[in-house]
């Protein structure tokens, strides 16, 4: 028998429920690779877990999770989104060397624009732009990025169904079908 | 503020000196497989394992819950101050 290459991949879920009721429960299912915390009452989990792939390791973290009655997974945060101290760290910089690439001071120009905060001090960057644009991109990284995407709206899919009248309902339907 | 022993794990405890660093509050509450929690008191908690799998991923989770949370002053928030 082969056995799998484990690599370990990092992911956020966000969660709903009352985790700290259930902490014990979550690190008998399996979640002691994960960290558990909130902000502003709504909890998320910081996993770091060993799996073949990025969807493995997903897939076993939520289910770990939903095992756990009342806990439900609403949404999967990657690091995808990055701040300009992340970016820095990633790209083997100073963060003042990055702060002079994204302002075009400093390289060829044209730093991906941020996606979202824009007006903030915390101004959030998509890796997956920024990677590319420096040219240290790879096709795994894209596929898990896309991968992300898609289950943030399954995830989604999951939370409203139950609001959604017949008609939206056979719509979404139809869409999905016309993958 | 510090309330209770040191965590038997060094990545974790030296992640909690971070935090304990930064005004939050880190209390020894040992119940079950929770050690502590480190709260900035305004809104951001994070809970502590007594084993976590993976104690040096376990730190860097607590240090990017301090380093994230979004009541710290303006002057000490991610990336974008002049300090780097």
């Amino acid at each position: 028998m082969v056995r799998a290459i484990m690599a370990e991949h990092s992911f956020t879920l966000i969660l709903s429920g009352d985790v700290d009721a259930h902490l014990d429960e979550l690190f008998e299912a399996g979640c002691d690779d994960g960290s558990f915390g909130a902000v502003d009452g709504v909890a998320y989990a910081d996993f770091d877990r060993e799996a073949p792939t990025l969807t493995e390791a997903i897939g076993s973290a939520l289910a770990a999770v939903e095992t756990v009655p009342g806990l439900r997974v609403l949404r999967i945060e990657p690091d995808d989104l990055v701040t300009m101290s992340d970016i820095a760290e990633r790209l083997g910089r100073t963060r003042e060397s990055v702060r002079l690439l994204v302002a075009g001071e400093r390289g060829p120009g044209d730093f991906p624009p941020p996606l979202s905060h824009l007006r903030t001090r915390n101004r959030l960057w998509r890796w997956s732009e920024v990677a590319a644009w420096a040219g240290v991109t790879d096709g795994i990284a894209q596929a898990h990025a896309q991968t992300i995407a898609a289950l943030n709206a399954a995830l989604e899919l999951r939370a409203m169904a139950v609001h959604l009248a017949p008609d939206a309902r056979t719509l979404v339907a139809s869409l999905e079908r016309s993958a | 503020m510090r309330q209770g022993g040191r965590h038997p794990k060094k990545d974790v405890e030296a992640a909690l000196e971070y935090a304990d660093g930064r005004d939050w509050t880190v209390t020894r509450t040992a119940s079950g497989h929770r050690w502590g929690v480190a709260i900035c008191g305004r809104g951001c908690s994070v809970s502590i394992w007594s084993t976590p799998k993976n104690p040096g991923n376990h730190a860097k989770a607590i240090w990017r819950a301090v380093d994230a949370c979004p009541h710290s002053p303006a002057d000490d928030e991610d990336g974008e101050g002049h300090h780097g």
